[in-house]
């Protein structure tokens, strides 16, 4: 046989072994990024222009928050911010709209004593949204209830109710950085 | 019938020494005048049980609506039931005897005084 004619063969299935690697690689991708970002993985995809891009994104997000140290909080530290927590929700009851960005910002130094870097909303949304894809809706949730035009009290209220359930994931998690993910 | 005997005169006033009676608020039988209408110890614990409500109005705001109603009800019943007793304590310097000695009376006219500027103060 021609010795071409058995080069272009073994080319061809080479590249088809490899094409068909890659599409299995991608399958498996897929299903674990769908499994590890849950409802998360469904919003990106709404957003993004591809479910392609969408992956590349929560791809890029995993591997950002590989860099990161995240470490539980020491327990009189958990304590004290659930104290503070606590004045808060009294203080809501005085004036809501500074009392919600007091919450937010009570979430940021929680979430920069357990590791996660200094950011813009986004990007925070983002960085939990890896280890917490379920609760970073409720971060969501409550920042456009706390930012939207002509707030009531109830939206205030509600949108304390959705940071708290951040507050308390983070505070009460004890996940270490050196836990398999998947 | 004869007309009833005019009310024999009141007995001689007790007069004590030259200088002024001592003025009336005595602590043990002063009707606690001056003293806080809630006990320091009981006031710290309706404080708390408010500081709780006020945490919770986030959660539920009706329920906490009812309980604070439910606690400033309270409140009032247990200062209704001071006062009525420090009254009550007042009355019976007077009242238990028919021939009282004015000075006696006197002094306990002071504490209605003393007991109704409490009442009437604005702070």
């Amino acid at each position: 046989m021609d010795i071409w004619l058995i080069v272009i063969i073994v080319v061809a299935a080479a590249v088809l072994a490899a094409g068909a690697t890659w599409w299995w690689m991608r399958g498996r991708r897929r299903r674990r990024l769908q499994n590890r970002f849950g409802p998360e993985y469904d919003r990106q995809v709404r957003r993004a222009d591809s479910q392609q891009d969408a992956e590349e994104r929560l791809a890029a997000r995993e591997q950002r928050r590989e860099q990161f140290d995240i470490q539980p909080l020491p327990e009189g530290a958990a304590r004290r911010y659930e104290q503070q927590w606590n004045q808060i929700q009294r203080d809501f009851v005085d004036e809501p709209a500074p009392a919600i960005g007091r919450a937010d910002e009570l979430i940021q130094q929680v979430m920069r004593q357990r590791g996660y870097p200094v950011d813009n909303f986004e990007r925070r949304a983002a960085d939990l949204s890896v280890d917490h894809p379920e609760v970073v809706q409720h971060y969501r949730e409550g920042h456009r209830l706390a930012t939207s035009d002509r707030q009531t009290t109830e939206q205030l209220r509600d949108a304390m109710l959705h940071y708290r359930t951040l507050f308390d994931a983070l505070v009460t998690d004890t996940g270490h950085d050196d836990q398999d993910p998947s | 019938m004869a007309p009833a005997d005019p009310p024999p005169p009141p007995p001689p006033d007790q007069t004590g020494p030259t200088q002024p009676p001592p003025p009336p608020p005595d602590g043990a039988g002063g009707a606690g005048a001056g003293e806080p209408l809630i006990p320091a110890d009981h006031a710290r614990q309706l404080q708390s049980r408010w500081e709780d409500i006020q945490t919770r109005f986030v959660d539920e705001p009706q329920t906490c609506l009812q309980e604070a109603d439910q606690l400033v009800d309270e409140v009032i019943d247990e200062i209704r039931n001071t006062l009525q007793a420090r009254r009550a304590e007042l009355e019976g310097r007077w009242s238990r005897e028919e021939q009282v000695p004015t000075e006696q009376l006197r002094r306990s006219l002071q504490r209605y005084r003393q007991f109704l500027d409490q009442l009437l103060s604005t702070d």
